[in-house]
């Protein structure tokens, strides 16, 4: 996959309101390359989440180009499009009804989700009644189990416990080696280090570094450290 | 296949099905709403209409519940259109999807209810006129319908997600087009010279041809059942297109 000098503005309108551009991403270019782990990080409203958008194929830019080379992607993130009125079984068979499997295909899946995501007899609740956590793992849970090419998670592990962090972290290590891909958006600098080999610093939707994890973590600590 | 992928339409149908049992839950009557909700309104127009015109037609209340029920699974479509893209905002932000998945939801639901409230009224008229050889032509005019409710759901999405002001404006204007449907009157008792106005509302002539069939066993206009279709299929491309088009302004507006 690759994105060449993409930019996003967003306007918002009215008619009593004066029209406000905001420059979400400006002339961004990242590649991601099966086997990649790349992490994307930086301060809020910064671009992370609107930079996976355009890397699912959500959004397009205003400018730019996106290349996917027919990979195909998920993304993650806890404003997932799960339906919280609906139990997570049913939200599992809709997601993969929605990815292209039949409603047979997509129940054959909930065993594997079910087992990975550790929700136990949770899953017969209704979406709305689970924590930031379990919403967390029933995310993770499904998509891993559609097995995409590229899997883009926005802040999604950080709000698991423990041993689902360790667990998953595992699951994306063993999965994700050779010819799948992960990119990872966190303002936890350490799940970032422990988890990718190169990182992006986005600061007001411009990319300030790019390059190995190390370096451009430490660039990051030492911006926010001097600022505070 | 036809204005979205074939596993979409798979997904459409079976999210139609979830609405419905997740709207009947929140319900301390359920499904039964499904039926009552017409039988409320055609009571009120029944007491008020009654009262008002004494000398009201025969089988008034048999010519109300026909042009209530086929109202409401229009209304209900059109009506649930103007936010089904915004209320879809987890989806639309995370999965790239044709918008015109989710008015195609929203009238799955309506219809899905229309047809377990339509297999009552059935029943009942039935029951009382007996059935006739007309009834054969049903279909052709649910199709019809189907097809209308779907391209306007479809317009009144895009506009609202555009504008979505204009879900005031809506709501106001499927009230006026109920009062001009014919509901509570007969076209036919209109003055002469308002009565071709009155028929350029698709709803007036289908709930006009619904009556005749069931109520006065008489045949439908066909003629106007395939040139209405036909208009209609043609706006669902025009709509499908404006979706495509204007899918980048659509996923902003949602996303916002």
């Amino acid at each position: 996959m690759k994105l060449s000098g993409i930019s996003v503005v967003y306007s918002e309108s009215g008619l009593f309101a004066k029209a406000d551009l905001v420059h979400a991403l400006q002339d961004v270019s990242v590649e991601v390359n099966p086997g990649d782990k790349l992490g994307i990080i930086g301060a809020n409203g910064a671009g992370k989440s609107t930079l996976l958008r355009v890397m699912a194929g959500v959004l397009r830019p205003n400018a730019g180009e996106v290349d996917s080379r027919g990979m195909s992607s998920a993304f993650l993130s806890l404003q997932a499009g799960f339906d919280g009125e609906l139990s997570g079984i049913r939200n599992i068979v809709m997601h993969g009804m929605l990815m292209g499997l039949t409603r047979r295909e997509a129940k054959s899946r909930i065993p594997a989700v079910v087992e990975m995501s550790g929700l136990g007899e949770a899953i017969h609740r209704r979406v709305e009644t689970y924590s930031t956590g379990m919403r967390g793992r029933l995310c993770f849970s499904t998509a891993i189990n559609l097995d995409p090419d590229v899997l883009l998670l926005d802040e999604l592990l950080s709000v698991g416990d423990q041993d689902f962090r360790s667990k998953s972290e595992k699951i994306m290590l063993e999965r994700f080696q050779q010819d799948k891909a992960i990119v990872y958006v966190s303002h936890n600098a350490n799940m970032v280090k422990r988890l990718c080999q190169r990182a992006i610093w986005l600061e007001q939707g411009r990319v300030r570094a790019v390059g190995k994890v190390d370096e451009v973590i430490r660039e990051y600590q030492e911006a926010v450290a001097g600022r505070s | 296949m036809i204005l979205i992928p074939a596993h979409l339409w798979r997904y459409a149908f079976y999210r139609a099905y979830l609405n419905l049992i997740g709207e009947a839950s929140k319900y301390y009557l359920g499904w039964l709403w499904w039926l009552l909700e017409p039988i409320a309104m055609t009571s009120v127009f029944f007491v008020v209409f009654t009262y008002l015109r004494p000398n009201a037609m025969q089988d008034f209340s048999y010519f109300l519940i026909v042009g209530v029920t086929s109202w409401l699974w229009f209304a209900n479509g059109v009506g649930n259109a103007t936010a089904c893209l915004h209320g879809a905002r987890g989806i639309v932000s995370q999965i790239k999807l044709p918008k015109m998945l989710f008015p195609i939801i929203v009238v799955s639901a309506a219809t899905f209810k229309q047809a377990f409230v339509f297999a009552i009224v059935l029943a009942v008229m039935g029951s009382i006129f007996g059935p006739n050889q007309h009834w054969l032509y049903l279909p052709a005019l649910m199709v019809t319908q189907a097809l209308f409710t779907l391209a306007a759901a479809s317009t009144v999405a895009f506009l609202c997600c555009c504008v979505r002001d204009l879900r005031f404006i809506v709501t106001s204007g499927l009230t006026l087009m109920m009062f001009c449907s014919g509901i509570f009157f007969a076209i036919d008792a209109m003055p002469a010279q308002w009565q071709a106005y009155f028929r350029l509302n698709p709803m007036a002539v289908l709930i006009e041809q619904y009556r005749l069939i069931l109520l006065y066993d008489g045949q439908p206009d066909l003629f106007w059942c395939v040139k209405t279709a036909l208009g209609c299929a043609l706006w669902l491309v025009a709509a499908k297109w404006c979706f495509e088009r204007f899918d980048l302004t659509l996923t902003r507006r949602v996303i916002a």
